[in-house]
């Protein structure tokens, strides 16, 4: 019995030492792993650091912003990493241009771009073309990876198949002229802009900015719904935002529908007599989806700078750009959409943007929307 | 006759013939590129670069669609109506200018010129701000003139976003295409025939209708033709006034299809620009027709001319007035309201009380904008560039047409119209795929002004080779038999006979090719590159992200400088034509 007892006693004590030789082997495992990650960064940091001396510290990035906006912002990210010593900047924003740069691609010329941001209609063309390649280090085992002082990354801004990284967001609001709508007519919701007080006298815009709300199963309904309604209530065209807005400022129309945030505040920072209504749910796109450009010379450097402007570079991209994501606190849209749905256009979302497209031209009958 | 068989049968004779036949391939071969193309694409899945495989399916998309005859319809409409406004317009002022003694002749034929300095954007932007329904500046003052009289509106009376705005505006904004078309032919008429005609007892009413209209048939119907066309394929006045309104005429379907609505629909866009392709076949082929026997229509002779000046008497400033009022309603009023506008942040209509919030900061914001100054020397080079090719290519192309004898002078005669029937999107994918690929790629044109100049030179040898055409046809072929019968070279006619007896047609068609260049658009924004860009592109950006004011401003300083340029043009041609006579 006695003996039995021992060998019980030795097989416990033998369990517990493998167990808690267990537990040491992963915690080592662990520490190691969290090194590894923490690893990751700086071994960005150092790759970026030797593509710059390679390229007597010149990084090419193409947006869509205005140089305006976009030059304080890479003012500060060069700031943080000096390594980076000229920012060679394009803006391209029209169909047209994203074609050419395919044309040229197909040609064999490379583009002359490390990085860039690609418009969502053209997008998928794009990619198809191979346009993009995947960054030299993974979004996902970065975002574990970064300093404390960077903030944290928003899973949903990363592409599930780790091509790009989403830096800011556009939110879709409705800008109405504050000296032409009483204040008992003041739009909440979208539904308002069905209103038929407002009949023929609010714009849309026909690039379809609020995907994100016909993607997002629990919104989808109302917004086709709506996006019908539009026609019904003889929505006023608008090809581009500011244009339009020029014209809800001159009294010409009383709302602008679904149109983007920070637009509209540049506008009212400038004195504008525009307001702004944020409906619930609202729409958001995570825009800036920073792509490695395949030729891409520094693609670490790019990588760094998408990584940058979505966590720690978020204070100047919602200064000089209003385009800061409206969960953060510091953000000017933060107030606004407290305790509201948010429909996103994320990866998913992009990944099936041209059937949305499709179906948004259908809808609203316009030209090009297949019958 | 000798001449005909130079120019005739170029082939046997190639080497001595060598500058036409280089210069006709080279025509030829910018029209023939996009054209090959935008056949392709029309019967090919895919995209430009990822061509698919064939299909019907573009033409079947296109014409299944109840959408698209209305389209049609509107199109049709649109192009007829503002055709014959601008025709009767052009026509009206071309004979006030040319064969009367209306006052201040010469400056009404500069002010003429002015219109062309508009670019298509502002104009229709300047139109939207004198008549939107309700802040109108037009509008506004007919509300309260209206008011009186117990006619109380929030809004209109008239309404700009409207099919007939659009009929109105392109009417008005082709005339003076057409003048410069049809004037030409006005200063070349024979007096002889009128005096004759005089002479056998029949009134001027009389001699105008069966002197004066069939002699100008050929320049009448080129030019009908030309703005049917033009109105046909006219992008930004149905963008910017048809397009809120939900009308839709065939180039916003065909632009919208390939860049609003992704995925862009390349073969759709391209099986609709067919119908162009055919509509402009059969009118070069109604046009060929009718001026089969152009000797019939030659006006200008070795034994002298000098069209007689019809007296107006008690009308002559009555006929002044009109067109003061043309220009003052058309043009002055519409760069007015752009002025204010460019002198404000936001608009507001003009009153006293807006006058406090005028600045000049508009103004300071274009000038400061970056890059601005390098655009504007590209521009001022592409204009040049692009008016010089293209007009003297057209006076080749147009000399081997109307005095060569080959057979395949009907078919350049319509192959150098078709161009206008192309989308500027697919002329500059064409280049742009042509100058990518070897042999071309080697050149170090791509990416440059020089490959937008030639571009633009493809899209503009339509007006061009029309201009030339309608010129050459009434200079009589017997001062370049004498000159050949002399022992002068092609180039030696070309240059000391022929260019001067149409020196004034070929500056005016220079000075149109060149203003329509500076504002050009579509080709500038596609070839151009981040070292390349025109001023016509960077107003479009300023459009985009600046809004009305900036993009008022840079366009109030364009047309200043445009209209220094066109009405420096007209000094230096009327100069000419006094040396000539």
């Amino acid at each position: 019995m006695k003996k039995k007892n021992r060998e019980i006693k030795t097989m416990i004590n033998r369990g517990f030492l493998a167990s808690v030789g267990l537990l040491c082997a992963t915690l080592v495992n662990c520490s190691s792993a969290t090194a590894a990650e923490k690893n990751l960064f700086n071994q960005l940091v150092e790759s970026a650091r030797g593509e710059m001396a390679k390229t007597q510290g010149k990084l090419s990035i193409l947006l869509d912003l205005s140089a305006k906006e976009v030059t304080p912002v890479l003012r500060a990210f060069q700031k943080e990493f000096s390594f980076v010593k000229d920012t060679i900047y394009t803006r391209m924003n029209r169909t047209e241009e994203f074609q050419r740069l395919i044309l040229e691609s197909k040609a064999g010329r490379t583009p002359e771009v490390d990085i860039g941001h690609a418009q969502f209609e053209a997008w998928t063309e794009l990619r198809d073309a191979g346009m993009f390649v995947k960054p030299p280090f993974p979004y996902q085992q970065l975002a574990k990876s970064l300093p404390p002082d960077w903030g944290s990354l928003d899973s949903r801004a990363i592409d599930a198949n780790g091509y790009y990284l989403a830096a800011s967001a556009l939110i879709r609001v409705i800008a109405y002229n504050k000296n032409i709508v009483p204040s008992n007519k003041v739009p909440k919701g979208l539904n308002d802009c069905l209103d038929p007080a407002w009949r023929g006298k609010f714009l849309y815009s026909t690039r379809p900015l609020m995907v994100a709300l016909q993607h997002d199963p629990k919104t989808r309904e109302a917004q086709l719904k709506w996006l019908k309604g539009l026609v019904e209530n003889k929505a006023v065209f608008a090809g581009g935002q500011t244009e339009g807005l020029e014209k809800v400022i001159a009294g010409e129309y009383a709302l602008f529908c679904g149109v983007n945030y920070n637009t509209t505040l540049r506008l009212i920072k400038e004195g504008a007599p525009l307001g702004i209504a944020l409906p619930d749910p609202y729409a958001l796109d995570f825009a800036q989806r920073i792509h490695v450009f395949k030729g891409s010379k520094s693609p670490a450097t790019g990588q760094l700078y998408a990584l940058w402007m979505a966590t720690k570079g978020q204070p100047a991209v919602e200064e000089y750009m209003d385009r800061g994501f409206p969960w953060n606190p510091k953000t000017g849209a933060f107030q606004l959409a407290k305790g509201k749905y948010v429909a996103i256009c994320d990866p998913g979302c992009a990944a099936k943007m041209d059937q949305y497209l499709e179906e948004h031209a259908k809808l609203l009958q316009l030209p090009g929307g297949k019958k | 006759m000798k001449t005909e068989l130079s120019v005739g049968s170029l082939w046997p004779q190639a080497g001595r013939n060598l500058g036409p036949l280089l210069s006709v391939g080279f025509t030829l071969w910018l029209i023939a590129v996009p054209l090959i193309l935008l056949l392709l694409f029309s019967f090919r899945e895919g995209s430009p670069w990822q061509p698919g495989s064939f299909t019907l399916q573009h033409y079947i998309d296109a014409y299944a669609s109840s959408q698209t005859y209305t389209m049609l319809l509107n199109t049709v409409v649109l192009a007829l109506a503002s055709t014959v406004i601008s025709l009767s317009i052009a026509v009206f002022f071309a004979f006030l200018t040319e064969r009367t003694d209306m006052p201040f002749r010469n400056v009404a034929w500069g002010l003429m010129l002015i219109p062309m300095a508009v670019p298509g954007l502002l104009f229709g932007v300047s139109w939207s701000f004198l008549l939107s329904p309700k802040i109108g500046l037009i509008n506004v003052w007919l509300r309260w003139f209206l008011a009186p009289f117990g006619i109380e509106m929030s809004e209109g009376p008239l309404n700009i976003f409207s099919l007939g705005g659009m009929v109105f505006l392109e009417g008005i904004r082709g005339v003076t295409t057409i003048f410069l078309m049809v004037v030409g032919a006005f200063r070349a008429m024979d007096p002889n025939l009128e005096e004759a005609s005089r002479a056998s007892g029949a009134s001027d009413r009389t001699t105008f209708f069966r002197i004066f209209i069939p002699l100008l048939t050929p320049a009448l119907f080129a030019a009908a033709i030309y703005s049917f066309m033009t109105s046909l394929e006219s992008l930004e006045i149905p963008m910017i006034i048809g397009f809120p309104a939900g009308i839709y005429v065939f180039p916003t379907y065909i632009y919208l299809s390939v860049q609003r609505f992704a995925p862009p629909k390349y073969g759709l866009s391209a099986a609709l620009g067919i119908t162009y392709l055919v509509v402009s076949i059969l009118l070069v082929w109604w046009y060929q027709r009718l001026a089969r026997d152009s000797s019939r229509f030659t006006t200008i002779t070795g034994k002298g001319y000098r069209p007689r000046l019809i007296h107006l008497g008690k009308w002559r400033y009555p006929a002044f007035a009109a067109f003061l009022f043309f220009f003052l309603f058309t043009i002055a009023l519409p760069t007015l309201i752009l002025f204010w506008r460019s002198l404000l942040r936001f608009y507001v209509p003009p009153s006293w009380a807006a006058l406090g919030q005028v600045s000049l900061k508009q103004y300071w914001n274009v000038l400061g904008e970056e890059r601005i100054f390098e655009a504007l020397i590209n521009t001022v080079i592409v204009g040049i560039v692009t008016a010089s090719l293209t007009m003297i290519l057209s006076l080749i192309v147009a000399w081997v047409i109307v005095r060569g004898k080959s057979k395949g002078r009907s078919l350049l005669d319509g192959l150098t119209f078709l161009p206008h029937a192309i989308p500027g999107v697919v002329i500059a994918l064409a280049l742009i795929i042509l100058y990518l690929q070897p042999p071309l790629s080697y050149l170090p044109i791509y990416g440059t002004i020089w490959l937008i100049a030639i571009g633009l030179t493809a899209s503009y040898i339509s007006f061009g080779s029309r201009t030339m055409n309608g010129a050459l046809i009434q200079v009589h072929r017997e001062l370049e038999e004498a000159a050949e019968v002399s022992g002068a070279q092609w180039r030696q006619i070309l240059r000391r006979i022929v260019l001067p007896l149409v020196l004034p047609a070929f500056i005016s068609g220079w000075i149109w090719v060149a203003s329509h260049s500076l504002r050009a658009f579509s080709i500038p924004l596609m070839l151009g590159t981040r070292n390349s860009k025109v001023l016509s592109v960077i107003m479009w950006d300023l459009w985009e992200q600046g809004g009305a004011g900036a993009t008022a401003a840079l366009g109030v300083m364009l047309i200043v400088a445009l209209a220094v340029i066109t009405v420096t043009g007209r000094w230096l041609v009327s100069r000419l034509s006094r040396q000539e006579e």
